[in-house]
Order: C-alpha cells, then structure tokens, then sequence
C-alpha cells in the first residue's frame, strides 16, 4: 500500500537535511599522508609492468583452468564450528549492531554538531564505511550478519508474528535489478564526497533515518531478501567486496539452490554466497568455507548490466575520491570557480558533483573501449556488451587495492578518534569508559610504511587483476590462443588504472 | 617450480629491497625554522619545511597580524603578533604532513567590554572563576582590569579539548597578569587571584580607552591555510 508514500517522505526528509546543514569542510577526517615518492612511485609502475609480463608468462604455459579449490568448512571444525552454530551468537551480535546503530542516529540528533565530538561521523565515515570495506574484502562478508536495518526488519517480523514464507506486497521488477542499490550508492558516494554536510552529526544522523526508511520500506514492499539483494547499496557493494576474500558461505543442496532464488542459481552445483539459500538450508547442507583468496570473483559466469555498471561505479568513486585531494583537482576547481560567478548555490558542489558524474561516465567507456579490444583480438562472437560483463569482476582487486592504499592512514591514526567518543559519545563532557581523554598517536603507523603498504597493496591488486581476468578468458573464449591474445588490451587498461592509482598517492594531499 | 614462477618471485624480492633501501641513515639534529606570516601568506627564510623523523624543531614564528598559529597533528598552538616572534620547539617523533594553520585574530579577538565576564570588586586574595564555554572554542578572549587599564592579558582557547582543565592567573603588584597569556580548551576553568592590596575588577574585553579595539583584518575568524611540515621518515 503505502510503499510510494513513504518514499516520498524520505525523499522529501532528504531534501530537508541538505538544504538546512551549514557548508563545512568537506571529508571527514583530517589526513596527515606525506605522498609517496618519486622512486617509490617509479618502482611500484616499473613493477607493474613487468610483473604483468611475468603473469602472462605462466599462462603461456599453462592449459585449462581448475574450477575447483580448496576449502575448509569451519562449521565442521571442533570448537570453533558449535561455536560458530550457535543462534545466541548471532542474536548477540545483532543486538550490538542494533545498539552500536541507535547510538550514531542518538548522537547525530542530539549530541553536540560538532564533527570531530560527535560519535557519529567518525564511526559512520571512518570505522564503518573504511573498517568495514577491509573486513569484509580481506575477511569475509560480515556485512551480511553485521547490517542493522536487516536485523531490525528480522526483529519487527518476528513481533509482528508475520509469516516469512508469505509472499510479499509486491513483486520485484526484474528488469530493475540492482539499479537502485546502485543508485542509492551513487547518492552515498555524493554525500561522502561532495557533500558538504556528511560530517555534520546531525545531518548525517538524517540521512541516515532517511536511508533507513528507504531500506525498511523496500524490504516490506518487496521480501527482505529481494531489497537487500537488489536496492540496499551496502549488502550488494560489500558483496562485491566479499567475493575477494578468504571465506564463503556454502549450501549444497542442489534442490533448494535451484528454488530459492534467481542469484543464487551459479555455475556452481551449490549455492555461494547466497544467503536466502543459507538461512532456508539445513544445518547438514550449510557450509562456512574457508578458501583462496580472489576465487570468489571467478565464480559467476556474466553477471547483469546493472551490476556491471555498479563495479565500474565503485571503482570510479573510490578513484574520484581519492583525485579530490589532488593539487590538480584544486587546480580545476580554481578554474571553475572563476568561470562559475553567477552559478547559483554552492559552486563547489556543483563542481564535485560534475566531477562525480563524470569521472564514472569516463571508466564506463573507457571500459567500454577495452571490451570492444578484447572482442576484437580474442575473436569471440560475443557483443561488447556481454565482454564487459564477463570481466567486470576482474577490476574488483584494483578497486579494493587502491581503497586500502588510501585509506590505511586515516583508518589507523584518524581511526583512533573513536576511543575518546565511545567515552563520551554526544560530546557532553562524560567519561564513561574512563578514554575520554585519550589523544591521537600520531605514531601508530610511520609514514615509510604507508609507503610500503599501498604501493605493495596497489601492485599486487595489479597483479591480481590481471590473474582474474586470465582465468576468466580462458573460460570464456574459444581456444587459448585467442584467450591470451584478447587479454593484451585488458592489460593495457589495468596498468593505466593502476598508475593512475599509484599517479594519485604520489599526489600530495591538499585541502 | 617452473621459470615464470622463480622469476616472480625474484622480481618481488627485488622489490622490496629496493623499497627498502631508501631509508636515510642521518642522526638526529636540531633544526630552527623561522617563518614569517604576513597577509595570511607565509615568507621562509630559506627554509625548506622538511624535516626528519625524530628531529628536534623549533619553529619561530613572526606574524603581521594577530593570530593564533597552529600546527595540526602535533597541536601546538600559539598566539602570535607584531612585534614579537612566538616560538614552540618540540620533537618531530611522528611523520607525516602536518598543515599549518593561522586564525587570524580578526573580530574573534573582539568582545566586547564585559560582555563574556565580569567579577566583582576583588580584594586581596579573593578570586574570580570563569569556566570557558563551547562557544569560545578557537577564540582568542582579552581581558582586563577595570580599575587599571594598564593591566590587560589574553586567553585563547584551543579547538583541541584538554589543553588545560584549570588555569591560574595572578594579578601582581605593578600591574600585570600573570602569565599574560594562557592557552586552554573548553570547559577549561580560569581563576584570577588578586595577590596585591589594589582593588582589581577583571573584565573580559579591552580596557575602555580603546573601545573599537579591533585590528585591521575585520572580516578576519577565517583559517588560513600557510602550507604544510613534512616530517620524513628516518
């Protein structure tokens, strides 16, 4: 019923908090990175390139791919695995989420507007958005136990008595997919970094209730599962994340995989990943595997238009993000400004949000580009389209190289904020836990090695990139001949995305 | 193992030694920087805002224009002025790029006569208390002494919190405060002890004789951005 209403409450909730916030600064979180130097930036390209040449190598020799990879179900392994089965585990862990959640709204609303006393932007902009997109790309999707508004929705039916096998209000469009979630990204990534609220507590304690809204409400119009999956930004982008990382959840009743859901139907004879599946499985056919590293991007056979749209999206915005603080950025900004006197509004923000939308306009085609290189020499029939995505995972390691490189030093200095704020999160004076007055070691990591870490980080996410892509040409096209030869052009994009990565840490940070 | 994975390998290793190998194996020195600010722009004097890790800075700054300068990361803050060169020394034991800011003192500096505070008439030995509000977080507070206009002295107030929970100012004999300016955070609390047999009144402010009291940079309260210390790594 009332599905439209309240979305239009939100978005009008929305409106309200951006119009009314104070411009401020924009980011959160002041950065001390000194750029890395110039010999480290010329070794980290150097090394690109040559190692991609050594990577090609091994597949000159190599014949076939293995599927299958090893796997270690820690739900089988004696004590961590009853440990691990035990609901009241889970039930703890949602109640924290839920608490740890209500606090940052709490304190966003009514504790002090003031960002760097406020509980609430350092834990949304710095533990969470930042913590979180390590965890669960080096980890495992803890997303998927940790999101609030899931658990929330899990309590509200259970009070409500409502039945979960009933269908829901309303079917899910098919053909909208993950646009929403990608949308919904996009507008995130806008706030993150053009913004110039997002570190007020209080507007971002609105934005965060008009997001609530939109997911609660999705998930009641549509089945939790099917919002989750395909309109909540987080769920479908650390999802992507995840498919890095060392840990998988597993249901191998082929049956039920084939029931439960359109995306969980893989190439796979079980399910990965697929949580629907997993909750209904059970508990002889779940599985919480440990395997390799980056297998998970390998699994899905082509994934949709608008999910292939989301990775080049995020990988765009985390680039974005991090170009911003670039004296060429401030150079730009300069001369807009000048040409922008008698634009209305803020011209700031109109320049980021140009920016915003068009740096992942230039990826997508030049992605685009590429496909069609790879289309051509790998002499396949099928359309660019499809090209683009097949290997669109293969770019996930960059962009999660590139957000480690970035990112680490605001985590581990900026990061430290929180230990003073869980004291006294409203910014009222209290000392709870007796840390109120802890201050910043600015020496908890040395700036050689944030050097070591992101110029590492970005060339072996190079290296990785280039893996992914083999093994998927080598699946995808018709003999390994034409595989390795349509893999010339993925490689020439991955060394430029990559030396623009290494190009931008090398940039010292202004503004 | 095949070639092509020997060969990985050895171009890793390669790598990192020579990632490694750019540490520099200098001992740790004393360094002065002496900066002038003038017209929220920064003047080095041959200087170059590099130092290394675990050096020993002292930082001498000399301005046009009141203010408060400040160093982020390490938060050393300090009121400077014409005419006299502040200076701060501390060990550079973090690295990174640390900004250096400057507040102009500009209309912050201005409150007017008594509207923050104002005691009573104290008599030797008596005090008065005055708790910093959030308000005044940044600002740089003149006071003065009503019955003596002679005796003036500043407070400026830190963004950072617990730069000092409690301060004591002395009124002396031969009119004047002391110290004459402190440095404290919000929710600091400041006493003003009368030690002498004079009447004193403390007032926030600056004495009436000037009572405009502004500087020339009016539209002043804006940070400015002077540039940045590079603190290397040894």
């Amino acid at each position: 019923m009332k599905a439209p209403k309240i979305f239009a409450i939100a978005l009008i909730f929305l409106v309200l908090a951006l119009l009314a916030s104070p411009a401020y600064a924009h980011g959160f979180g002041q950065r001390y990175d000194l750029p890395v130097p110039l010999n480290m930036f010329l070794i980290g390209a150097g090394a690109t390139v040559a190692l991609s040449f050594v990577v090609i190598g091994l597949f000159v020799s190599r014949r076939g791919v293995e599927f299958r990879y090893p796997r270690l179900n820690l739900l089988r392994v004696s004590v961590v695995g009853p440990v691990l089965s035990r609901s009241s585990l889970n039930a703890a862990i949602g109640i924290v989420s839920v608490a740890v959640f209500s606090l940052v709204v709490v304190a966003g609303l009514f504790g002090v507007n003031e960002p760097i006393d406020n509980f609430a932007p350092t834990f949304v902009w710095i533990i969470w958005w930042v913590g979180m997109g390590y965890i669960t790309a080096l980890v495992g999707n803890i997303w998927a136990l940790l999101n609030p508004w899931k658990i929330t929705y899990e309590w509200a039916e259970k009070t409500l008595k409502r039945d979960e096998a009933k269908p829901p209000r309303f079917q899910y469009p098919e053909r909208l997919d993950v646009w929403p979630a990608a949308l919904l990204f996009f507008l995130f990534a806008w706030t993150e970094n053009v913004y110039s609220g997002a570190s007020r507590p209080f507007s971002l304690a609105i934005l965060v209730i008009a997001y609530s809204v939109i997911t609660w409400a999705g998930m009641a119009a549509f089945g939790k599962h099917q919002w989750l999956r395909h309109g909540e930004a987080f769920t479908v982008l650390f999802g992507f994340f995840s498919r890095f990382s060392p840990t998988e959840v597993r249901v191998t009743d082929r049956n039920l995989c084939l029931s439960c859901g359109v995306a969980c139907d893989a190439a796979e004879p079980d399910c990965v990943d697929c949580y629907q599946c997993f909750e209904q499985a059970a508990p002889e056919h779940r599985e919480l595997n440990l395997r390799p590293f980056v297998v998970g991007l390998t699994l899905h056979r082509r994934v949709s238009t608008a999910t292939a749209a989301f990775v080049v999206l995020a990988l765009a915005t985390v680039t974005f993000d991090g170009f911003q603080d670039t004296p060429t950025w401030a150079n730009i900004q300069k001369t807009a400004l000048d040409l922008s006197e008698n634009w209305g509004g803020n011209p700031l923000d109109t320049i980021g949000t140009i920016g915003l939308v068009f740096v992942p306009i230039l990826f997508a085609l030049v992605y685009l580009g590429f496909s069609w290189g790879i289309r051509r020499l790998g002499q396949t029939q099928t359309s660019v389209a499809d090209v683009a995505r097949v290997f669109v995972f293969s770019l996930v390691p960059i962009a999660l190289a590139y957000n480690l490189a970035h990112f680490i030093s605001l985590l581990i200095i900026q990061g430290q904020l929180i230990i003073p704020l869980v004291s006294d999160p409203f910014g009222f004076g209290w000392n709870i836990l007796g840390t109120a007055d802890y201050r910043l070691n600015l020496n908890a990591i040395n700036a050689r090695i944030v050097w070591y870490i992101s110029v590492s980080a970005i060339v072996v996410g190079h290296i990785v990139s280039v893996y992914v892509a083999h093994i998927i040409s080598l699946r995808e096209m018709p003999d390994h001949a034409s595989a390795l030869r349509s893999q010339y052009p993925m490689l020439a994009l991955m060394v430029s995305y990559t030396t623009t990565s290494l190009w931008i840490i090398a940039q010292p940070i202004v503004g | 193992m095949n070639i092509p994975k020997i060969l990985l390998f050895a171009l890793l290793a390669a790598l990192s030694l020579s990632i490694a190998a750019c540490g520099s194996e200098s001992e740790p020195e004393h360094r002065t920087l002496n900066l002038e600010v003038s017209e929220g722009v920064i003047n080095l004097s041959g200087e170059e805002l590099r130092v290394t890790q675990g050096d020993t800075v002292t930082v001498s700054v000399a301005s046009d224009e009141h203010g408060l300068f400040h160093l982020h990361g390490y938060d050393h803050e300090v009121p400077v002025g014409p005419g006299e060169a502040a200076e701060f020394t501390f060990n550079a034991s973090a690295s990174g790029r640390f900004n250096f800011t400057f507040h102009p003192a500009g209309e912050e500096a201005v409150v007017d006569h008594g509207t923050l505070f104002e005691s009573d008439i104290l008599e030797n030995g008596q005090s008065f208390t005055f708790k910093i509000t959030d308000d005044l977080a940044g600002h740089e507070i003149v006071y003065h002494n009503h019955m003596n206009h002679e005796m003036t002295g500043s407070i400026s107030v830190s963004e950072i919190s617990g730069v000092a929970d409690f301060v004591a100012i002395d009124a002396l004999a031969g009119g004047a405060f002391s110290p004459l300016q402190v440095m404290v955070s919000v929710s600091s609390t400041v006493v003003w002890t009368n030690t002498v047999d004079e009447h004193q009144r403390i007032a926030s402010g600056p004495p009436p004789e000037n009572p405009d009291g502004k500087h020339e940079h009016e539209e002043g309260g804006e940070e400015v951005d002077l540039g940045a210390l590079d603190v290397y790594p040894r």
